[in-house]
């Protein structure tokens, strides 16, 4: 049986003036299912946020295959991006646009059905308590309404699949913890969620399975209690450090 | 959601945000609307009243020497009523000349026979100077006719006699054609420059300043295709700057007509066949522009960077239409090859009222192709994915060594 996302033996190599051929990932695998958040766990340049640029089509893989919800990476882009809500440090909201037109467009141009675009963002608007800002320009909202916004931007079409980049970096501890239970909401609608972070704590309260990525391959992919098994070590950032020095679980 | 219809909504969208930023509504709509018009209307407005001013203001003359038997030139001087007389020795008069306290010194010198010569001196630098030397030099032209015409009645001369010679000017153009003449001075240039100008934001702003803002990758992850994001963006410039065009020419239009429709010989109006070329003219140049101005500004990170990368094209291409003001250039087919200048002189022509057939039809191919080309290379250059992402790390100019001159 297919997953939502499968991903296997993706790679992708940059050129860069001077230094040439550059991989930033090298052949990575794994599938994510419904209801589940996959947790991608490395430092920061480990290719974490390459790969999730190729899954959102952003990027094209150097090798490799990949699929959303059956839509092949390269053949079927558009299909894919419909497929799924991608989330970023690099992906911001539209300074000059209202919260309520921001939802509208993005809801609109992922094929959100037409008819029901409305509704839909009134319910967003309702669901992340932003009523009485809907109609204020965006570069007005604090960070924190602000970060609400781009998350209901990102389900905006309601999509399947959803992928969050570092989602907390920068944001204050109450909000990080909101953010927590948006995602666990998410997961119990039957999402499958891809979450890239170096934040261990966030990973071990969130994620139903940990892939721990270095240098651009995965070196350990199971659930907690499987990794602590396998590594003999309890808290992950002990997990961490082990299969980083080790080159393997 | 069909192809068309992404490409209006993401059309939309740009345009919307635009809307909102003032810079865009200053440079786009504004200047247009009212820089070039406002300009135009202080220069009319400041002319007449120096005009006015001068006209009212008597010229201050030194006479020296007035020959009893010429009395009468200075009662007519006195009617005229345009002069302050004053006699004076030739040495102070002209050192009050020098001094600015006269505007004119009239030295009559009497000859044996009871004529008279007349040396005007007058300051050249000075505007009141001049005026004076040519009020002065119309009493005198007049004075010297009537006494002729007294000293001929004396000899019994007929009415026939006295006219061997008469000349009358006769304006052969129209009074339409003096309006059209005037407007297709004034108005191809001032529009290209504000269409420039009017572009230039917009074309940098959702380039370079998408991406300053972050809001580029937003948009690539949406299910719209790169293409149609792209064929959006250039939409939306090519229509702000058609757009901005079209207003300059509205209100220079209606400010060109309210200040010279009221002059005496003179009307103001745009012949119905320069509407065609105005506005294919228009169109083509917009294209032209937005996709000159985009691709550069699509290699910066900044909007600073995506201004600077884009003014060069914007300046070279403007500077040319200056040559538009000089009614002594003739659109020639060579002309016609050069592109802006070539729209700006058909605007000229086809105002003026003169469709040149072999001379539109170069500048409509001209133009075609470099609007192509344009394309062709900004599609060359969404090819590469470092561009699109802004991880490139050179310019516009690197690239097309680099990559394009390369590889084709």
């Amino acid at each position: 049986m297919s997953h939502p996302v499968e991903v296997s033996e993706l790679a992708k190599t940059y050129f860069e003036q001077g230094r040439g051929q550059v991989p930033a990932v090298r052949g990575i695998s794994f599938w994510c299912q419904e209801s589940e958040i996959f947790g991608l766990l490395g430092a920061n340049g480990a290719g974490k946020t390459s790969t999730l640029r190729m899954l959102s089509t952003v990027l094209t893989p150097s090798s490799g295959t990949a699929s959303v919800m059956g839509h092949d990476l390269v053949k079927e882009p558009a299909a894919v991006r419909r497929s799924l809500g991608f989330f970023s440090a690099s992906t911001a909201l539209y300074p000059r646009l209202t919260p309520r037109e921001t939802l509208d467009f993005f809801a609109r141009i992922n094929g959100y059905p037409a008819d029901r675009v409305k509704a839909r963002v009134e319910e967003l608007i309702e669901r992340i308590g932003l009523q009485s800002y809907a109609n204020t320009r965006v570069d007005q909202l604090s960070s924190g309404m602000k970060q609400k916004v781009s998350i209901a931007r990102t389900v905006a079409h309601d999509p399947p699949v959803l992928i969050f980049d570092e989602p907390t970096v920068g944001l204050d501890v109450l909000n990080a913890l909101e953010f927590h239970d948006v995602l666990r909401e998410f997961r119990t609608q039957g999402k499958s969620i891809i979450l890239s972070t170096h934040i261990m704590s966030e990973v071990e309260k969130l994620c139903d399975r940990i892939a721990i990525v270095h240098q651009g391959k995965i070196l350990a992919c199971d659930t907690l209690a499987g990794l602590r098994e396998s590594s003999g070590e309890h808290y992950l950032e002990d997990i961490f450090v082990r299969c980083v020095k080790a080159g393997h679980p | 959601m069909s192809r068309a219809g992404d490409v209006w909504l993401l059309y939309q969208r740009e345009l919307r945000s635009a809307l909102r930023e003032k810079n865009i509504l200053l440079y786009s709509l504004l200047v247009p609307a009212l820089l070039y018009p406002c300009i135009l209307w202080l220069i009319f407005s400041a002319d007449s009243l120096v005009r006015g001013t001068l006209e009212q203001t008597p010229s201050r003359v030194a006479m020296v020497g007035l020959p009893p038997h010429h009395a009468r030139l200075e009662t007519e001087l006195v009617e005229a009523g345009e002069f302050s007389l004053t006699s004076r020795p030739q040495e102070e008069s002209l050192r009050g000349l020098q001094q600015g306290r006269f505007d004119l010194v009239a030295v009559f010198q009497p000859g044996p026979h009871g004529e008279m010569g007349v040396r005007l001196v007058y300051d050249g630098s000075r505007l009141h100077s001049k005026i004076a030397r040519d009020r002065m030099q119309q009493v005198l032209e007049r004075y010297r006719d009537l006494r002729l015409e007294e000293l001929a009645r004396q000899l019994a001369a007929a009415d026939e006699q006295l006219q061997l010679l008469w000349v009358k000017p006769v304006n052969h153009a129209s009074e339409s054609q003096v309006g059209r003449f005037l407007l297709s001075i004034l108005l191809p240039m001032a529009m290209i420059v504000v269409m420039g100008m009017g572009g230039l934001y917009p074309a940098v702003d959702s380039t370079a300043g998408e991406r300053e803002r972050s809001t580029w990758e937003t948009l690539l992850t949406t299910a719209a295709s790169r293409d149609d994001v792209v064929l959006a963006k250039y939409l939306y410039v090519v229509s702000v700057i058609a757009f901005s065009g079209l207003l300059n020419l509205a209100a220079l239009y209606t400010c060109v007509y309210a200040v010279l429709e009221p002059m005496e010989g003179v009307t103001i109006s745009l012949p119905w066949s320069s509407l065609p070329v105005l506005l294919g003219g228009t169109l083509l140049l917009a294209m032209f522009m937005a996709a000159g101005m985009m691709v550069p500004a699509s290699f910066a990170r900044t909007f600073q960077q995506g201004q600077s990368l884009s003014t060069p094209f914007y300046a070279v291409t403007i500077l040319p239409t200056v040559l538009v003001a000089d009614p002594s250039v003739q659109f020639t087919t060579t002309l016609a090859c050069i592109p802006v200048l070539n729209a700006a002189l058909a605007f000229r022509e086809a105002i003026a009222g003169h469709l040149l057939w072999p001379q539109l039809l170069i500048s409509l191919s001209v133009l075609l192709l470099c609007v192509v080309v344009s394309l062709w290379v900004a599609r060359r250059v969404l090819a590469y994915e470092d561009v699109v992402l802004g991880t490139y790390g050179g310019s516009f100019w690197t690239f097309f060594r680099q990559r394009l001159l390369k590889r084709s």
